[in-house]
């Protein structure tokens, strides 16, 4: 059968259908095909059944013509379908499989549709559907695989990330082709999260794309293809190479990456950014290099630096090198062999005097901070102690770094009987600029601090830890640190709610009275502040015995007052604390409360229920 | 003896709101009282609601398998809240005393079993056909035809090329008249059409960009081809039952689904389309959103495990009532029906029950639908095609098959069967079915050989291929889904 005539009739008709059936009158190039038509009538009857509904076609009047045309097309549409080609010429080559090993999960439509809509489109509130899919495993599944991958180039960034770091992997080598094929050189911040993924997955079959990447990427792509070099040490004349790049964050990859090694060129490549505009960008994790030349160059430098800081003459100049050597401290952060350690204890013992020296935008008070919490983090014992001992000598900047000391190097009685005084301060009268106050908010600070085991990373002290990238010394300190039973005495005797809070102690009879107290001089006010419903979740936390009372009376004031406050929410955790029969008699008293409280206090009630 | 248990009432709700609702009247003591029959087949209770009288609310397991909910609240969503709040203070261990069966509440059950009883009579009897009132049904529709009839060829008159968002809104709004002349399915038939020319999300904001309309005319004049086979059909059709009142509805095809007939299960089972005790296995499941319908669709993909035909069950939520009406899910379990109502339809006939009982899936399930996947494709091709050439078939129709291997020739994916005869697979499924052949390359070995290939024909008439979109992978113990 000619099929070639009948699909040149179908597109005929299809043309036709386009431009109007008004128009098929005496349409010349149906017309050219009737001949055919007839002609491979006489062997096959359909042909000449589609030539005779094309003549209909072509002679109808305007009327009647759409009516034809439908004729027509219905009926060459109805062949076509019967000749649908179907098979594949060639030899059958069996699927490069990538076996996921995955289970074929028993996701439903209901789990994965919404799922898939929140990797492939745009929107707000998409990032949480991912990370609580994520959580609950839901991504170990086929399906999943390639609108996971195609998040990687989400508008949103974080997810884009997170799906590089945590979600892709857990696919393991099987997607490597996959997201090679989608690689571009030249592409944005999806293309630098493959790069990495892609040297995650399989580093060996990667290195050549990382060097072509350096070479002739993105700007993004090269950052993301210097990270991938960290600790290759084949890399490091190209690493070399990119420490003269244009842009400074290909710059600062590069020397972060060469900071990890002792072979000679990065070395003499790393001390020339030490000593030019580069400092600050390579200062930090210089602190990690092992290298006897890098170590050496360091102290010649902080002493040219400190000679030059103290003997010049120049205001400017003078300036500029207490910028550069509070830069070059930080090479200093974590050595531990004793010249370092002396630079540091000699900087200390000369505070007064640097104390004194102006600069651009760091003076000699911000070099003393940092040395001080360079020596604390040091872990050094003698060091530490040296800045215990001055503590009371020290100006308010220092002092709090020398209480950090304290707690690690004394023993917590003699802490306590030391420092106990500055918290307890009271002025006779407040003034600006009292020394005091400032040793006081210190100790305050910091015992708060210890006492919830964790750091504010804004908070006084650890600013300056996390300045010099040590954060996670002070964060140990804090858990690690023993606090005299007396300092939850002394918080009450200072009569400040939250440091209570922090430190109490259940059966502590002067802290349950306070807390108490507390709240009932709090419930009397006419709005809700949110000290007073934390109190008694901690009252809650320490079983007082009249958490209960409180609650109700909390609930009734709730009940009778118009500001929600969150109720439900503050309500809620008081109960998660609470014993069995206390939430049961809060559910006996629900049908009294207005129905918005009930509303907001349901979904807590419901938990805590389940909870017990 | 009532053995319900939370997740029953969760799966039982419409929607996550309505659970937390449920449980929020129990937590807030709405309730005023519970009761349970003295055979335990009924809970009752009175519930407290905004207005002066309480909502008398019950939950009947007289038939376990489709318990009746009952509730004197307003609420168009069912199972309402009452109903799930009194099974949720059931669930949570309340106490329920045993009490009378109010005599209201037992006249409507006494009435329900009453009715099931007549419904099983009448099924046997023949129902008595208002004969003016057809007749006048039937000249309506028929007066509707011939709008439909003048629209499109109006539309063909003046060409595919003109059709523009605003003519589409244009002829949107004199085919209203079609739902007034109980032609509902002809109406979506013109939709599917119009649609293709709008904007894509179904606006009249935005014309299809210029370098897109050359893809889409081939599938409108498709559609144009089947609305003029629908006047035509549906003509002869409407004709022969005004001729003959005492005619049921056409069985034998599908056309009164098309012109719109909505089927009540009693009229399948007076023309003998009921199949009693039947088990089915979902192989696929797809949930889209049918902007021609204006309802969202949940299509469910079955093999009846005792005929070894595919076939569909359709919920369908227009978007105006979307939010009271159950979506459906993917479903892992066998279902067992006991009276299964099968629609007048070709390949793969849409089907419904009233009540099921879901029962675990074991290997003779998987052996079962391999058994009845075709093994021939030269005879299945044939089957297909002369399937698709009626210009009123399901142009996506699925199909189970086995095949010996699954390779690639070329860049194509292609199954062939024992015999050496290839097919060879597309991306082009049904509207919203995510892409999935390309999973087959993420699944293990063993899968690409002698294994069960559910898909779906597509016959693409730009290139003149027929392929198939593979939707799940049937293996002697596990169906391998590939979309939903």
């Amino acid at each position: 059968m000619s099929i070639a005539v009948l699909n040149q009739v179908y597109d005929e008709t299809r043309r036709l259908a386009i431009a109007g059936s008004n128009l098929a009158a005496d349409d010349f190039r149906l017309k050219k095909l009737i001949p055919q038509l007839k002609k491979a009538g006489e062997k096959a009857p359909v042909f000449a059944k589609v030539g005779e509904s094309a003549e209909k076609l072509i002679n109808s009047p305007s009327k009647d013509s759409a009516n034809a045309l439908l004729d027509l097309s219905t009926l060459v549409t109805a062949i076509l379908y019967t000749q649908g080609t179907t098979g594949a010429e060639g030899k059958l080559q069996p699927i490069e499989t990538s076996d996921m090993r995955l289970p074929s999960s028993m996701a439903s439509a209901r789990v994965l549709k919404p799922l898939i809509e929140a990797l492939t489109t745009t929107g707000s509130g998409r990032l949480e559907i991912i990370r609580d899919a994520h959580e609950r495993g839901a991504f170990q599944d086929l399906r999943l695989i390639r609108p996971a991958l195609a998040a990687i180039d989400d508008v949103y960034g974080e997810i884009g990330d997170f799906m590089a770091e945590k979600v892709l992997p857990i696919y393991g080598k099987g997607i490597y082709t996959e997201i090679r094929e989608s690689f571009h050189l030249k592409g944005k911040g999806g293309d630098a999260r493959r790069l990495k993924l892609l040297h995650q997955l399989d580093p060996e079959a990667t290195g050549a794309l990382v060097e072509e990447a350096l070479e002739s990427g993105s700007k993004d792509v090269k950052v993301a293809a210097l990270a991938c070099l960290k600790g290759n040490a084949a890399a490091i004349p190209l690493l070399i190479e990119q420490t003269a790049a244009r842009a400074q964050e290909i710059r600062r990859t590069a020397l972060q990456s060469l900071a990890e090694f002792k072979d000679a060129r990065a070395v003499d490549a790393l001390i020339k950014a030490l000593g030019g505009a580069d400092l600050s960008l390579v200062s930090s994790h210089v602190s990690r290099n092992p290298s006897p030349k890098v170590l050496a160059y360091l102290l010649e430098e902080s002493n040219r630096l400190l000679e030059e800081m103290f003997s010049s003459k120049n205001k400017e100049q003078q300036g500029k090198a207490v910028s550069r050597f509070y830069e070059l401290l930080s090479c200093f952060n974590g050595r531990s062999d004793k010249k370092s350690l002396a630079v540091l204890g000699d900087c200390y013992t000369r505070r007064e005097q640097i104390g004194k020296l102006k600069g651009k935008s760091q003076d000699g008070g911000d070099v003393n901070r940092k040395v001080a919490a360079l020596m604390v983090a040091s872990g050094n014992a003698a060091l530490r102690k040296r800045l215990a001992e001055d503590a009371d000598a020290l100006a308010p900047e220092l002092f709090s770094h020398a209480f950090l000391a304290a707690i690690t190097v004394e023993k917590p009685k003699a802490v306590y009987e030391r420092f106990a005084p500055y918290l307890l301060y009271k002025p006779a009268k407040k003034k600006q600029n009292d020394p005091q106050a400032e040793r006081q908010a210190a100790v305050y600070q910091a015992l708060t601090d210890a006492a919830h085991q964790r750091v504010y990373h804004s908070s006084g002290v650890s600013r300056d830890y996390l300045e010099v990238g040590r954060y996670e010394t002070v964060h140990s300190i804090f858990q690690e640190a023993k606090l005299d039973d007396r300092w939850l005495d002394a918080a009450v005797e200072l009569g400040d709610y939250s440091l209570v809070a922090a430190l109490a102690r259940p059966k502590h009879q002067p802290t349950l009275d306070f807390l108490a107290k507390f709240f009932e001089a709090n419930l009397k006010k006419k709005d809700w502040h949110w000290e007073t419903l934390q109190s008694l979740i901690t009252m809650a936390r320490l079983g007082h015995p009249k958490t209960e009372e409180y609650l109700m009376q909390s609930l009734k004031k709730m009940a009778g007052g118009k500001g929600r406050y969150y109720g439900g929410w503050w309500l809620g955790q008081v109960m998660n604390e609470m014993p069995k029969s206390s939430v049961a008699k809060i559910e006996a008293m629900i049908p009294d409360f207005p129905e918005w409280l009930v509303d907001d206090l349901v979904p807590y009630l419901t938990e805590a229920k389940a909870k017990q | 003896m009532i053995s319900i248990d939370q997740s029953f009432v969760d799966a039982a709700a419409p929607n996550a709101a309505a659970i937390k609702n449920g449980r929020g009247l129990v937590l807030k003591g709405k309730f005023v009282a519970f009761h349970k029959s003295a055979d335990e087949t009924l809970l009752f209770g009175e519930c407290s609601g905004s207005g002066k009288s309480n909502y008398h609310t019950s939950c009947d397991f007289a038939r376990p398998d489709s318990p009746t909910y009952r509730c004197s609240c307003p609420s168009r969503q069912f199972p309402c809240k009452h109903s799930l709040g009194l099974m949720y203070a059931f669930v949570d261990g309340k106490t329920f005393t045993t009490a009378d069966v109010p005599a209201d509440l037992a006249e409507k059950r006494e009435k329900l079993s009453a009715r099931k009883e007549k419904q099983q009579d009448t099924a046997a009897k023949p129902k008595q056909v208002n004969k003016a009132a057809l007749a006048k049904k039937v000249k309506a529709q028929l007066d509707g035809l011939d709008l439909l009839e003048n629209l499109t060829h109006d539309l063909v008159r003046t060409g595919m090329g003109n059709t523009n968002a605003k003519t589409a809104l244009q002829i949107e709004q004199q085919a209203k008249q079609l739902g007034n002349a109980y032609l509902p399915g002809a109406q979506s038939a013109l939709y599917a059409y119009t649609k293709l020319f709008t904007a894509a999300d179904g606006s009249f904001d935005a014309d299809v960009p210029a370098n897109k309309r050359e893809a889409i005319y081939s599938e409108a004049l498709d559609h144009l081809a089947r609305l003029h086979a629908l006047i035509r059909q549906g003509r002869s059709y409407l004709q022969s039952r005004l001729d003959d009142p005492e005619l049921k509805p056409e069985t034998e095809s599908g056309i009164a689904t098309w012109l719109g007939h909505a089927w009540q299960l009693r009229e399948l089972a007076e023309a003998g389309l009921v199949e009693k005790d039947v088990e089915l296995l979902q192989l696929a499941f797809n949930s889209y959103d049918d902007m021609a319908r204006r309802e969202y669709v949940d299509t469910g993909i079955w093999m009846n495990l005792a005929s070894g035909k595919i076939q569909l069950t359709q919920t369908f939520r227009p978007y105006k009532a979307a939010k009271y009406i159950k979506s459906e899910d993917s479903f892992f379990q066998v279902a067992q029906v006991a009276e299964l109502c099968v629609y007048p339809g070709d390949v793969n006939p849409r089907v419904r029950w009233d009540s099921m009982l879901p029962r675990p899936v074991d290997k003779q399930d998987f052996a079962t639908v391999r058994q009845a996947a075709a093994d021939d494709f030269v005879k299945l091709v044939k089957e297909v095609k002369s399937h698709l050439k009626a210009p009123l078939a399901d142009k996506r129709p699925v199909y189970a098959m086995n095949f010996a291997k699954l390779g690639t020739v070329g860049d194509d994916y292609v199954i062939e069967d024992k015999n050496g005869e290839r097919l060879v697979l597309t991306e082009i499924g049904a509207a919203e079915e995510p892409p999935s052949r390309y999973l087959l390359g993420l699944l293990p070995k063993e899968l690409h050989e002698k294994q069960t290939l559910v898909g779906r024909f597509y016959h693409d008439l730009d290139s003149g291929k027929l392929q198939v979109k593979p939707l799940s992978i049937v293996t002697s113990d596990a169906v391998v889904r590939l979309t939903f």
